[in-house]
């Protein structure tokens, strides 16, 4: 139906775009329901900090991001069991990954188109080394949020009543950052660092508006976060602008329009 | 003799040096349908919570089914209702059904999903607390008393053995405090379900339940509603008798 997805960059943009709009969406109503909506943001700049000694070094920069995102995934949700609050944990590693990067990049001679496309998200850099990670951890991740659906419903509501139950809730807690860590980092290639914890938060945010269960916000979310991506990538193409800006706008408009739908059906 | 359901034995706890539970010794029999009242900031809570291993005691033992409280894996004989369980986001998307739902996870463990059981167990829970025509509403949308009685029915849904209640009736009107003590009396009496509920009101409370126990950082198990009208043991009960009424 449209031409733009006879290019092999873009049919590779779909889907790992559409890969990402499920995971996004899934992990983030689990996160904004449990009040961490700052943790994608978190996670994503510590993940640039990864990317810049990825682009430092000249390693896979999807890699050392990956490895810097679950540790701080990890660390996070250790430093908030301590007295140091979620928000102020969160802000601790958002802090030491954005200095890791300046500093590299003020080693590596400063800014480069490549770092362009990490921070702003771009459709023409998803290689096939790209698409295969994205889909295999994209997988794993869908993989763990089916096997643990029920456990994780649970103590996103609930989190004591979980525990007294016998639900190993440390341990999830952790399985559910270090998804978080995932999903953010293999995201970065099409939405950005700056926007990637927007596609996390604004369709779940979008989809609260309007479900009346937990299966029905992630049902909605993951339909409003992939209709916003193919939207980005085709006016990312059309328009020749950053395809993250473009898919969270996308989010937006969306968000917006059912907030106005809601209001006018009267819905309290 | 009567089964030991819950043996707490010599509990301390502080907290930031402030002594809030001293050497408190409880044991509650099968079928018992225990009473503990106390004003607010009595350590009925943090009793609660160190019963159920949510709070870790400076010093003491408990067995839980006879088993020591580290050793203890069969949650699902144990339901709980948290003193403000209601109190939560009012928008957060959960139907009744998958709210009630809850209390069947522990029993089924890790990685299993409901099955035809499980629901009409999820189902009778929900009968028997009165709200079955209302499992696709959200949890939200319901009132303080009848979200209580979803809770409950979570708690019943794991087939408890012993039901523990911590301030069921705060925020529910006086109407539906005599109702809900019929119902727990039935619990108790009909299907043998041990019951310990906590309060710091004790205006209905002390006729209803079977066994009472007074709480003032000490407990004093036993103790007797006259004991405390009169003023005796405990401070600050009187007040609180008055506000209340009954």
């Amino acid at each position: 139906m449209l031409e733009i997805f006879q290019y092999g960059f873009m049919q590779r943009a779909l889907v790992a775009g559409m890969m990402i709009a499920i995971i996004c969406s899934a992990v983030g109503t689990f996160i904004v329901l449990k009040r961490l909506s700052m943790i994608g943001d978190g996670l994503a700049h510590i993940a640039l900090g990864g990317v810049a000694l990825g682009l430092f070094l000249n390693v896979y920069p999807l890699i050392s991001a990956l490895l810097f995102a679950v540790a701080s995934a990890l660390g996070i949700s250790r430093l908030r069991k301590t007295e140091v609050r979620g928000d102020v944990a969160i802000a601790i590693f958002f802090s030491a990954g954005l200095a890791v990067a300046v500093i590299l990049l003020s080693l590596a001679n400063g800014f480069n188109v490549n770092l362009f496309s990490y921070l702003f998200g771009s459709i023409l850099t998803v290689d096939e080394t790209d698409l295969q990670i994205i889909l295999i951890l994209g997988i794993l991740t869908v993989g763990a949020i089916i096997l643990f659906y029920k456990e994780l419903v649970y103590l996103t509501f609930d989190e004591e009543s979980a525990m007294v139950s016998g639900i190993p809730v440390e341990k999830l807690n952790n399985a559910l950052f270090v998804l978080t860590a995932i999903t953010v980092v293999i995201s970065i290639k099409i939405v950005g660092v700056l926007l990637v914890s927007s596609l996390l938060v604004v369709p779940a945010a979008t989809s609260l508006l309007i479900a009346g269960n937990f299966r029905e916000t992630i049902l909605f979310s993951i339909i409003f976060a992939i209709f916003s991506v193919i939207a980005g990538l085709i006016s990312s193409y059309y328009f020749n602008i950053a395809t993250g800006g473009a898919i969270v706008f996308a989010t937006i408009i969306l968000f917006v329009m059912v907030l106005f739908y809601k209001n006018s059906k009267g819905v309290a | 003799m009567d089964e030991k359901i819950i043996e707490i034995t010599n509990i301390n706890f502080d907290s930031e040096g402030i002594s809030v539970l001293e050497d408190i010794n409880l044991v509650i029999s099968r079928g018992d349908f225990l009473g503990i009242i106390g004003p607010n900031g009595s350590g009925k809570t943090t009793l609660l919570k160190i019963m159920l291993r949510l709070i870790k005691p400076k010093s003491g033992t408990i067995k839980l089914f006879g088993e020591d409280i580290h050793h203890f894996r069969d949650w699902h004989k144990i339901g709980y209702v948290a003193q403000h369980a209601i109190n939560f986001d009012p928008n957060f998307p959960l139907s009744v059904f998958e709210v009630v739902s809850m209390g069947r996870f522990s029993k089924k463990g890790l990685l299993r999903k409901l099955d035809k059981r499980d629901f009409e167990i999820i189902e009778y829970a929900l009968e028997t607390v009165g709200m079955k025509g209302y499992r696709n509403k959200r949890i939200g949308a319901l009132s303080g008393g009848e979200k209580q009685r979803i809770f409950i029915a979570r708690a019943l849904a794991s087939e408890p053995e012993l039901l523990i209640l911590d301030e069921p009736t705060a925020g529910v009107d006086v109407r539906v405090q005599k109702e809900f003590y019929d119902f727990l009396e039935r619990l108790n009496k009909e299907r043998r379900i041990t019951l310990v509920l906590v309060t710091h009101d004790i205006g209905t409370v002390t006729s209803r339940v079977g066994k009472l126990a007074c709480m003032n950082k000490k407990l004093f198990p036993g103790c007797h509603p006259a004991e405390f009208f009169t003023g005796i043991p405990i401070e600050g009960m009187k007040t609180i008798h008055h506000l209340h009424g009954d």
